[in-house]
């Protein structure tokens, strides 16, 4: 990104602020896609980020402000949504190896993982989406989040586990 | 699974995210050789890994930002009406006290003429002339 578009944007000219929308998009898009799934929940909230985003240009000194800010908002966001996805999940607590074998047709591994990850405590997935789907480091995460790096990293270490449990016993 | 490999898979896990001490280091190296379920194990998270790196960006469709143009573009509009429905208020309010404050001149006011329409004081000529400046000289 480029200050000189971010100021331009920051003094309200609204094809600047378009750039930076192109731009950045692809962070947050796959942060909210990979929570939230290819669904117009995930956009509706990618446009709230943004809108929000736009209302604090002013607060922010420079791209990489925004950039972070946008990351933040993502998550700050998604989080409600996903808890109250999990609240209305009745068969979560079902035990996920017994429920991949006993499907009506046999899962290949990207359907099991999906499977996993969607029942994964919102914590875990959203660990799992920051560090290994977009490569942010755990420092970053833990500024992200507003939690510790042990933190993050004891999450990232049980999601791990998670996944590989049920992947070992369901993927043939 | 081997008390052993379970007690260290979760500092394996740590090293792939975060510095590990040589120590650790060289317990996961030398392990990593010996025990085949170790390995195993390690090869797997190292696939699972892979597999969920992001290898594209992803995107929310060639549209996106328009949409988000078009959304700021529609709440600058709302945002102007609400401003001229907020003023819009007082506007009525100060149009009735104008109106009373007319209609209260006029009702005062002896005469009906524009200086008394808008309150205007009036040096009437009888009223200048009523007072006799030598009658209020002292003796």
């Amino acid at each position: 990104m480029d200050q000189r578009i971010f100021n331009r944007a920051k003094e309200g000219d609204l094809d600047s602020f378009r750039q930076l929308v192109t731009e950045s998009e692809g962070k947050v898009a796959g942060i909210l896609r990979s929570l939230l799934g290819p669904t117009q929940e995930a956009e509706d909230v990618g446009q709230e980020v943004y809108l929000q985003a736009y209302a604090s240009l002013k607060k922010l000194d420079h791209e990489q402000a925004f950039f972070q800010y946008l990351v933040r908002k993502a998550v700050q966001l998604v989080i409600p949504k996903l808890k109250n996805r999990s609240k209305h999940m009745g068969h979560r607590k079902d035990d996920p190896v017994e429920a991949i074998k006993s499907a009506e047709y046999p899962m290949d591994k990207y359907e099991i993982f999906n499977y996993v990850f969607n029942r994964m405590d919102p914590d875990l997935r959203i660990v799992i989406v920051l560090r290994l789907m977009e490569g942010y480091s755990v420092d970053e995460i833990s500024e992200i989040l507003e939690v510790s790096k042990s933190v993050v990293l004891d999450r990232l270490i049980q999601a791990q586990q998670e996944i590989r449990s049920v992947l070992v016993e369901t993927v043939k | 699974m081997d008390q052993k490999v379970r007690e260290l898979e979760p500092l394996l896990l740590k090293s792939f995210d975060s510095a590990v001490t040589p120590a650790e280091q060289q317990l996961l190296t030398s392990t990593i050789q010996a025990d085949f379920v170790f390995r195993r194990n390690c090869d797997q998270y190292q696939r699972i890994r892979n597999a969920l790196n992001r290898k594209e960006p992803d995107t929310f469709g060639p549209f996106f930002a328009e949409r988000i143009m078009n959304m700021l573009r529609q709440r600058a509009k709302d945002l102007d009406y609400q401003i001229l429905f907020f003023f819009k208020k007082y506007q009525v309010l100060v149009i009735g006290i104008i109106v009373a404050l007319i209609i209260a001149n006029l009702v005062l006011s002896d005469e009906l003429s524009l200086r008394a329409l808008f309150g205007l004081e009036t040096d009437r000529e009888q009223d200048v002339f009523s007072i006799d400046v030598y009658d209020n000289l002292p003796d």
